[in-house]
């Protein structure tokens, strides 16, 4: 940048105000010249912070503390802001896979017991039992296919009654109890409604868990007669 | 306003804009104590502002600069303009200085570097005004998404990207082979061997003209006028079919242009001399092998002994006829270019029994 | 800047303090711009409008279904309801005794359960240790057997003893039942009662917007949890989309907006809430294209995968909605995706992408009209279309051309056949668009008069059975036509050949036949059109010689408009200069001249006529001598739906830059895309003017958009099965013969009937022919028509077909009646079993009265006739009879035949039980006794 006018050169420290050493360092002059009378930090900070302001008082309006707080303050938040939409980003609105609820026929189209018609497309067990531990109704309950010790999908054996992880052997019976293995808690159920035209409804973006007592909830069981 | 329009249309032909670009470097370089006022700047920019606004009123101008694609050209456009002026102006300034033995601005505050807070604050604002810019323009141009690619279908036209609008303009002109591989080849040899055809301690740190005149013409000769010229050329004034159109021209998908084209071989054989073709493709291309083999063999001895002695003697002998091949090669596009709108010239060696074009 | 910065710094800190300021701001209201530009999007504001619709929509019906519930009765569940709750309140103690002890067996039935789980579960491994070891060491096991068994008998007492726990558990149950049970019961009945309410209600809860959707679930940022607006997506792994590269399964987003399409209820509101027509046949769960396996865009393209209006290439139906939506959504072609949107009314075009080469679909009216348009047009003929390959030429043949027509008359007509006869489907060929400047007037003139002399030329000599025919009576001659049955393929006085449609027009018109050919040439046409052309489809009408005379001369007396005159009469030179254009095309200028100079006059114009001929294409649609083998001139049409617009040339006609526009206007003006361009005669464009009709154009656009690239996968198609390739090789025939322009099949034809006062005046409903009649009966019958209903004046022709497309028809009638097929046999016996109190019936409800069996006399009332019953033990289905019998309005509605047991199955009639199905019984078996009836079946087929 050029200068037309040029403060006076700080070449050299002036002598009289630094006793010690030679070295040439940038030098604070020790009165700020005319020209920049009032617009440099001293200058700011002898302006001091009364609350009402002298007619004399050539300081600015706003201070520059003011300045930085608004311009760091807006800085974070247009951060933060951008960030969360990033995170944001992390959750596409829609994905390619089968939907969370669908439709899996009306109840006359099941019998009783396990039916796996549903395991491998949409990761559901859709089960019609007589007389329900939990509601102790007639009806369907739905299980969902993750194990519950690391995730795996269990097999049904129905000549054993039970659903098996081959993972790590943890067993659970057809109600979802686990009773075997290394499983923590039962198979979790899911929602379970009929809809307007009949068929029977699975929204597995709502889940049930035993241990904590939500196997009584209505909308984890369709009662049928 | 349709005369004013036709004007541009005419003026914008290839052959008028390129002299027209090649008139300006003159210019630029001859005038350039004039140009270095602010003045100027500022009515440069003005002009273009008018021109760009004006303009955007024609329906077939404001498709070609509204085009998501072709925005950043319109800026391109406006900060080439910019910095080349600038530049010059700061060269201007310095030489003045320099002439009047003060040495250049930069040196006046040579001894320190402001960082912080000078460099580190301007940093973080213009990082601020980046993303300001990014995210602003993201909302605004959306990407211009088409229908699923079909390799049946090629658009019409097809553009490269713009950083290779050059390039595809010099296909027109070139064999594939040398426009594609060893031109560009060689703009990327050429830069690499600049630190050691460069010999010129002046101008180090600090702008100036007449410390490096050769240089610097050099330099924005092959970069303004052949490399950002072909650019604009290439998003502006080539439309559907690679044909030439002006900016206030419509894209008529169907316009036929003649370009028949006629080699050397073609010329020297069958107008020159009345006889047929020769069978044997070296002795039909042997004017043209000449003529390429002279051009870059005998040319530059020719050239050392006269008009650039004084580069001989400056730079050594290996280091001459490096600089002196790489400025042929340079050349060479523009010559070939001429050659073609004048004489409709397709090869000079044209062998495509061996794919050998030049 | 420059004078201001203080002493140590390049730049005035403090005013970078306050552009560092200004632009921070800037960011952060970027940044918020940016949030909200991806958060706002327009499908949001539509579930909103939709979510306050649900909510109106779903109140009404609350209001009703609570209006539904029998208020009286409720009222007294509840205070039955109310005293139980006493009552068992007054027994609580009791029910906590038996709660306690209930609580008692839970555990000593959980201890139970247990060990017997854990004996079951050692028990099982011990078993399966023991057979492996004793299949791989038979003789070391003996002691481990008893051990086994040991434990199996163990295993046997702990599960009885589970069970004995569990029958005490279920006597407890039982005894609190007996306090609680009632109240259990009543409050099942009031829930059944208010079930109705209760579910809306709950519903409605649902869908209640409130402030944590508003502003938690659906706010910007927020809404990655549990959004309420949310889109919605269907994908269809069956039905595929293909994009070049690749096929990808749909991903259908309509029902983003589109969000009562597959829900009842909403049919009165505008789009996008609609629900779609038709459900029970498209998108409801119990159609054939349930919404989650076929998507949307499989029916009516368009970018499925888009969630905004534009984009999803929304297309207008006509031009007014054109403009609206031009107006209110700035809407543009779309040129984002390849296929847009059908207009609505073409929907059923993409029918044929699974159901392939199916001439005719049951809900899909508009498709089979615009199939029928397209074969009548004979546009096949030219344009090579896949599943229309080796159909019969549309033409007459014109072979024998010489014994019909004259000259003369044949070039009036060539020269503009809709002067001479309206309602024709033959096309103009000359005098078009690109042809009707002044100076083509003379071109024109002799290609018309060169293409005939060929044909003239190459005629075959044709002698007529009956060289010259007697005369008849005019008047009776047109009764017997008006009557018959000539009017189901041929119209007279009709003009408008779009409100006749294709089928009363399937044969020629008649309208100027009596100024067009000989009164001997239309005797013996109709007294036996196969002499004349072996491969006709007019049949034989069984008309004595006597009214063929007449209907002949009425015919003759059939004139009309004499059609349009030359426009120039050409000099042999202007002839031979046409000649010379052709020729040096082939052959060069010099080559051609010499060839020419060898040819005299006649030799010269049938030469000229043979190339016109092959240039003009006619004998694509017409049998010519020496025109057997050529290969027509049409662009082929087998995927004209799936050509890209590119593809297409507009020339510089300024129509829409679309393919219906284009097709529309080929349709309309097929040669004026050669307007305002500079070409050869022979590089014109040769497609000749239908005059199609706006109607026709938009039948035959839904037909070419119908024409597409086989892409979907086998999974996708409907599943092959012998029933159903019956029914669709049998819809394809019934149309190609026409029969559907006599008698309605399906729900579709009958077009006759329009001519007729009532509907039983018209030929006979034949949608229940398979399931009705015999048939070996019904193919004696085709071969050899007889007559059944006595009360028609229509008849029956005699058709001569083929004994495969015959096979065809009744296997057809087979599939879709349902019945087992041609093989099978009766037992007769069986079948008349009850014959005896069946002919008692038979006369109670005096069948003869207008079942006739014999002779009937003159003054018999002919409009309560019905056909002799003695047919019937060989013509109909012995169950069908009982249906028929039953309710035969629902079989045949409109039919004169009563229904005598109104309150089946309870009878009026006190005999057999008072038993109807009895009743019905006796009387088929007796039916089943009668002889003696007119039979079609000839003394040689067996019986």
């Amino acid at each position: 940048m050029t200068d037309e006018v040029k403060p006076p050169t700080p070449a050299a420290p002036p002598p009289a105000a630094h006793a010690a050493p030679a070295v040439a360092k940038p030098a604070a002059p020790a009165v700020p010249p005319a020209n920049l009378a009032g617009k440099t930090t001293t200058a700011a900070a002898a302006a001091g912070k009364a609350s009402t302001r002298d007619p004399d008082d050539t300081s600015p309006l706003v201070t520059r503390r003011v300045w930085l707080a608004m311009a760091w303050g807006a800085f974070s938040a247009g951060s933060a802001v951008a960030l969360a939409a990033t995170g944001r980003f992390m959750f596409p609105n829609v994905l390619n896979e089968p939907p969370q609820q669908f439709k899996v026929g009306v109840p006359a189209d099941f019998g009783m017991g396990v039916d796996e018609r549903y395991k491998e497309s949409n990761g559901v067990w859709i089960v019609r039992t007589a007389d329900d531990i939990a509601q102790h109704a007639s009806g369907f309950y739905v299980l969902s296919t993750t194990c519950t010790h690391l995730g795996c999908t269990p097999n049904y054996l129905s000549a054993e009654g039970k659903f098996k992880c081959p993972c790590h052997g943890s067993g659970f019976r057809t109600t979802g109890i686990n009773f075997e293995g290394p499983a923590p808690r039962p198979l979790e159920r899911v929602r379970v409604a009929l809809a307007e035209d009949g068929q029977i409804l699975v929204d597995k973006s709502r889940k049930f868990q035993y241990e904590l007592g939500q196997w009584i909830d209505p909308d984890s069981f369709l009662q049928i007669a | 306003m349709d005369f004013i329009k036709g004007i541009f249309n005419a003026v914008a032909d290839p052959r008028v804009y390129f002299l027209l670009m090649v008139l300006a470097l003159v210019g630029l370089v001859w005038k350039r104590e004039s140009i270095a006022s602010n003045a100027f700047g500022y009515g440069a920019l003005g002009v273009f502002t008018l021109f760009f606004a004006l303009g955007g009123l024609d329906p077939n101008f404001r498709l070609i600069i509204t085009k998501p694609d072709n925005v950043p050209i319109v800026g391109l456009i406006f900060l080439l303009v910019f910095f080349v002026w600038y530049s010059m102006k700061q060269a201007v300034v310095n030489d003045r200085r320099i002439a009047k033995g003060e040495g250049p601005e930069e040196a006046a505050e040579s001894d320190r570097v402001w960082v912080w807070p000078d460099l580190v604050y301007t940093e973080l604002i213009s990082l601020i005004v980046c993303s300001i810019v990014l995210i602003v323009w993201s909302i605004v141009l959306k990407a211009p998404l088409e229908q699923p690619a079909n390799r049946a279908v090629t658009p019409n036209p097809s553009k490269a990207p713009w950083y290779f609008l050059g390039l595809q303009e010099m296909l027109v002109y070139f064999d594939p082979w040398l426009a594609g591989v060893v031109l560009p080849g060689l703009i990327i040899v050429g830069l690499i061997a600049i630190p050691y055809i460069d010999t010129n301690k002046k101008g180090n740190g600090y702008y100036t003209f007449n410390e490096r005149k050769v240089e610097i013409t050099l330099f924005l000769f092959g970069f303004v006028v052949l490399w950002c010229s072909l650019i604009v050329l290439g998003t502006f004034l080539r439309g559907p079919n690679w044909n030439f159109f002006g900016p206030f021209e419509y894209w008529d998908l169907h316009k036929l242009e003649a370009l028949t084209n006629v080699n050397l071989s073609e010329y020297f054989w069958v107008r020159a001399l009345g006889q047929p073709l020769p069978t044997n493709y070296f002795l039909r291309e042997l004017p043209g092998i000449v003529l390429v083999l002279l051009y870059v063999g005998a040319l530059p001895v020719l050239l050392s002994k006269k008009l650039f002695k004084t580069y001989v003697d400056k730079l050594g002998a290996p280091r001459y006829y490096v600089t002196v091949f790489l400025f042929l090669m340079m050349m060479a596009l523009p010559i070939k270019m001429l050659l073609r709108w004048i004489f409709n010239l397709k090869y000079i060696v044209g062998i495509p029994e061996i794919f050998f074009n030049i | 800047m420059a004078e201001k910065k203080a002493v140590g710094h390049a730049y005035n800190i403090d005013f970078l303090n306050v552009v560092f300021a200004a632009s921070s701001i800037f960011l952060f209201l970027s940044a918020i711009w940016m949030v909200w530009d991806d958060f706002d999007r327009e499908w949001k504001n539509t579930q909103r409008q939709f979510n306050q619709l649900e909510i109106e929509v779903t109140r009404a019906n609350l209001a009703q279904a609570e209006g539904r519930v029998n208020k009286t009765r409720l009222t007294q569940l509840q205070q039955q309801l109310a005293a139980q709750q006493k009552a068992i309140e007054a027994g609580r103690q009791q029910i906590d005794e038996i709660q306690a002890k209930l609580r008692d067996v839970d555990a000593r039935l959980f201890r139970v359960n247990q060990a017997a789980q854990f004996a079951k579960a050692k028990y099982d491994v011990d078993r399966y240790a023991f057979e492996v070891e004793r299949s791989e060491h038979p003789e070391a096991v003996a002691e481990r057997q008893k051990e086994i068994e040991a434990q199996a008998d163990r295993l046997r007492e702990v599960n009885l003893e589970v069970e004995k726990v569990v029958g005490e558990r279920a006597s407890l149950l039982s005894e609190l039942g007996k306090y609680t049970g009632q109240a259990v019961a009543l409050q099942k009945q009031i829930d059944q009662l208010t079930f109705d309410q209760n579910r809306l209600s709950k519903v409605l809860d649902t869908i209640q917007p409130s402030f944590v959707k508003e502003y938690f679930r659906n706010a910007p940022l927020l809404d990655f949890m549990a959004p309420t607006l949310t889109v919605r997506q269907i994908v269809t792994p069956n039905v595929v989309d293909d994009v070049n590269f690749a096929r990808v399964a749909k991903m259908d987003r309509c029902t983003t907006c589109h969000l009562a399409i597959d829900r009842t209820g909403y049919e009165k509101y505008p789009q996008p809430f609609k629900t779609h027509p038709n459900l029970s046949a498209y998108v409801g769960s119990d159609s054939p294209h349930p919404i989650d396996k076929t998507g949307c865009t499989s029916c009516h393209e368009g970018l499925g995968g888009s969630t905004s209006f534009r984009d999803a290439s929304h297309y207008p139906r006509d031009a007014k909605q054109r403009q609206e939506w031009e107006e209110k959504y700035h809407w543009e072609e779309p040129h984002m995706w390849d296929y847009p949107m059908l207009p609505t009314q073409m929907t059923e075009a993409s029918c044929e992408k699974c159901h392939r080469s199916e001439v005719y679909i049951p809900n899909a009216p508009k498709l089979g009209v615009a199939y029928s348009t397209f074969e009548r047009a004979g546009c096949y003929a030219c344009h090579k279309t896949k599943g229309f390959e080796n159909l019969r030429k549309p033409g007459p043949i014109l072979t024998k051309i010489g014994s019909k027509l004259t000259q003369d008359w044949v070039k009036t007509w060539v020269r503009n056949p809709a002067a001479v006869k309206p309602v024709t489907w033959m096309p103009k060929v000359w005098y078009n668009a690109n042809t009707s400047a002044p100076e083509d007037a003379v071109r024109n003139e002799v290609e018309i008069s060169a293409a005939v002399a060929y044909l003239f030329a190459n005629s075959e000599p044709y002698q007529f059975p009956v060289p010259t025919p007697p005369r008849g009576d005019a008047k009776q001659g047109e009764q017997i036509v008006r009557g018959i049955g000539c009017l189901g393929c041929h119209v007279i006085e009709e003009k408008d050949r779009t409100a006749a449609g294709p089928r009363r027009t399937f044969g020629q018109p008649l309208q100027n036949i009596g100024s067009k050919t000989t009164y001997a040439w239309l005797y013996n046409w109709v007294r036996d059109p196969k002499h004349y052309n072996p491969d006709t489809y007019m049949p034989d009408l069984r008309l004595t010689d006597a009214q063929v005379a007449d209907v002949a001369t009425y015919l003759t007396t059939l004139t009309g408009p004499a059609g349009d005159a030359a426009k120039a009469t050409p000099t042999p030179q202007q002839a031979d200069a046409v000649l010379l254009d052709y020729l040096r095309n082939v052959y060069g200028t010099t080559d051609a001249q010499a060839r020419m100079a060898k040819l005299d006059a006649n030799a010269r114009q049938l030469e000229l006529g043979q190339r016109v001929i092959t240039r003009q294409g006619c004998f694509s649609c017409h049998q010519i001598k020496g025109f057997e083998n050529t290969q027509p001139i049409g662009t082929e049409l087998s995927e004209e739906g799936t050509k890209l617009v590119t593809r297409l040339d507009f020339a510089f006609v300024h129509i829409p830059h679309s393919k219906l526009a284009w097709f529309h206007q080929k349709l309309k003006d097929p040669r004026s895309f050669d307007e305002g361009r500079v070409l050869e005669p022979l590089e014109k464009l040769r497609m000749p003017d239908f005059h199609f009709s706006e109607v026709e154009i938009e039948r035959l656009q839904t037909a070419i958009m119908s024409f597409q690239r086989e892409i979907q996968p086998a999974s996708a198609l409907p599943p092959r099965t012998a029933k159903r390739d019956n029914t669709v090789a049998g819809r394809a025939r019934v149309r190609r013969q026409n029969c559907v322009g006599c008698h309605e099949i399906e729900g579709d034809g009958g077009d006759y009937k329009a001519l007729v006062s009532d509907a039983s005046l018209a030929p006979p409903l034949l949608t229940p022919e398979g399931a009705k009649v015999q048939p070996d009966w019904l193919y004696a019958f085709l071969q050899g028509p007889i007559t059944i209903r006595p009360w028609l004046s229509v008849r029956m022709p005699t058709f001569g077909l083929d004994d495969g497309r015959w096979n065809e028809i009744i296997r057809y009638f087979g599939a879709t009646g349902d019945s087992i097929g041609p093989f099978r046999t009766y037992n007769h016996a069986e079948l008349t079993s009850q014959a005896v109190p069946g002919k008692q019936m038979f006369d109670l409800l005096q069948c003869q009265k207008c079942h006739v069996l014999g002779e009937i006399r003159p003054d018999q009332d002919r409009t309560t006739l019905a056909p002799d019953l003695r047919m019937t033990h060989e013509r109909l289905q012995p169950e069908w009879i009982l249906r028929w019998l039953q309710n035969p309005s629902r079989i045949q509605p409109g039919t004169r035949m009563p229904q005598f047991w109104p309150n089946y199955p309870k009878s009026d009639y006190p005999q057999l039980n008072n038993s109807a199905d009895v009743q019905i019984r006796s009387i088929r078996d007796h039916l089943m006794t009668l002889r003696g009836g007119p039979t079609p079946k000839r003394a040689t087929d067996s019986n």
